[in-house]
């Protein structure tokens, strides 16, 4: 009986996941192709987009990914993968740290993150932007 | 009087349920040796997680390959994978992939397969309701995203050189092939990614139709062995085509407990010939190439 179990148990789980899966696209933005949901090769995945820039003498400067050290390089790219994977669960507030730490001079920096999506209707792409702004002083609390 | 779930459950279970056994023998010997071989290539291909683990995750992987080839101790072999599986989940986790998931709910299916056939019966009605709740759910998908309807989502794919479009690219005419690789997806409002041609929109749709059919021809005991092996061709001509290898050949196993037993008896050596050619081909050519070129990552 208690094989019996475990069996039904699995398979109403794998009878009900994919769409709780698909319920967590719609409203967080998780990757289709990702968690268990088997929906690759249901829509198009594009890479993520994410830029960081830092406030000087009253304007916003792009951060060149190439000159950044190497352990915000490293958070950017962990935050790259695991954003694209979870959506908006996953936020990019360890960068904004790792980027600070690493920038004493900074007083903030704003993460802009695009995600490209195919749409159904019109069949073009269509972009979201996201905004993160930290600075020094919220991030020291 | 058996309940509701024995009745749903006996749906998939065989006239002769002595074969049970066999099949999930073959079965075993082959999701557990494609774990191995699998976990080998992300090391060799040097995937981002732990190489510790990885490697630990590795062997006991292949000491439960081994033992599914005893079969005094096979009963035993899942129940070894199981924990290394948990580690590569804890690994990989967010990334980790659909064809990743199939193999951990195989191997836990198998894992209550006891000794000499116990309890056989009710893990291959698990594992033939996994395989076929797995592809409808494919199809289904398709359906809610509705990218096939209209064909968007090959004609995107086919902008972009994906693999799994390129075998349609060809029903397209040279000038709307060009139309789509000339858009630039990053760039907003970018297609329209969508074609008239009346074979390529067809077989779009073929596609998630197939998908959402074939589970109730593997069920229905009639139409079972025609059912296999159209999904097991599906699944192998269309994934392999779009080199998604791992998906392939485990889903092509799945489906293969289906068919008569003597099918997937006998094509497992030949499937155990493709997980030796991929380890000789991580052995050539170590790096991250082969995992990207067969989606293994």
């Amino acid at each position: 009986m208690v094989k019996r179990n475990a069996v039904l148990a699995l398979l109403a789980f794998v009878v009900l996941w994919p769409l709780a899966q698909r319920a967590l696209v719609a409203r967080f933005g998780v990757d289709p192709w990702k968690l268990s949901g088997f929906a690759m090769d249901a829509t198009p995945t594009l890479p993520l987009l994410v830029a960081l820039f830092v406030p000087e003498e009253g304007r916003l400067v792009l951060e060149s990914e190439a000159s950044l050290p190497e352990p915000v390089r490293a958070r950017l790219e962990r935050f790259r993968v695991e954003r694209a994977a979870l959506g908006r669960l996953r936020e990019p507030e360890d960068v904004a740290r790792a980027l600070l730490d690493a920038r004493p001079d900074a007083t903030g920096v704003m993460i802009v993150v695009q995600r490209t999506d195919l749409d159904p209707r019109s069949a073009r792409t269509v972009a979201g932007k996201e905004i993160f702004s930290y600075d020094r002083s919220m991030l020291a609390e | 009087m058996p309940s509701p779930a024995d009745r749903v459950l006996a749906l998939a279970a065989d006239r002769e349920p002595a074969e049970a056994a066999g099949r999930l023998r073959t079965l075993r010997r082959f999701v557990l040796a494609w774990g191995f071989v699998r976990s080998v290539m992300w090391l060799g291909a040097g995937a981002p997680v732990d190489p510790g683990w990885l490697g630990a995750s590795a062997a006991a992987l292949g000491a439960a390959a081994g033992l599914a080839f005893v079969p005094r101790l096979e009963h035993l072999a899942a129940r070894l994978a199981l924990p290394a599986l948990a580690v590569q989940l804890a690994l990989s986790f967010p990334v980790t992939g659909n064809a990743w998931f199939l193999e951990l709910y195989a191997v836990a299916l198998l894992a209550l397969a006891g000794r000499g056939g116990h309890d056989a019966p009710l893990v291959l009605c698990g594992l033939r309701w996994l395989t076929a709740l797995v592809l409808f759910h494919t199809g289904l998908q398709k359906v809610l995203y509705g990218h096939y309807f209209a064909g968007d989502f090959l004609a995107f794919g086919v902008g972009r050189g994906d693999r799994f479009a390129a075998p349609f690219q060809w029903l397209l005419p040279a000038a709307e092939v060009a139309r789509l690789q000339g858009y630039q997806p990053l760039h907003e409002g970018a297609g329209p990614y969508r074609v008239v041609q009346p074979l390529f929109v067809a077989l779009s749709n073929a596609l998630w139709i197939a998908e959402l059919a074939l589970p109730f021809g593997l069920l229905w005991r009639r139409t079972r062995t025609l059912a296999a092996a159209a999904a097991a061709a599906f699944v192998l001509v269309l994934q392999l085509g779009a080199r998604e290898l791992g998906f392939a050949l485990l889903f092509a196993n799945l489906a293969l407990l289906f068919a008569p037993a003597a099918w997937a008896r006998r094509a497992l050596p030949l499937f155990l010939a493709l997980l030796v050619l991929a380890l000789a081909a991580t052995a050539l050519a170590p790096g991250p190439a082969l995992l990207e070129d067969w989606h293994l990552w």
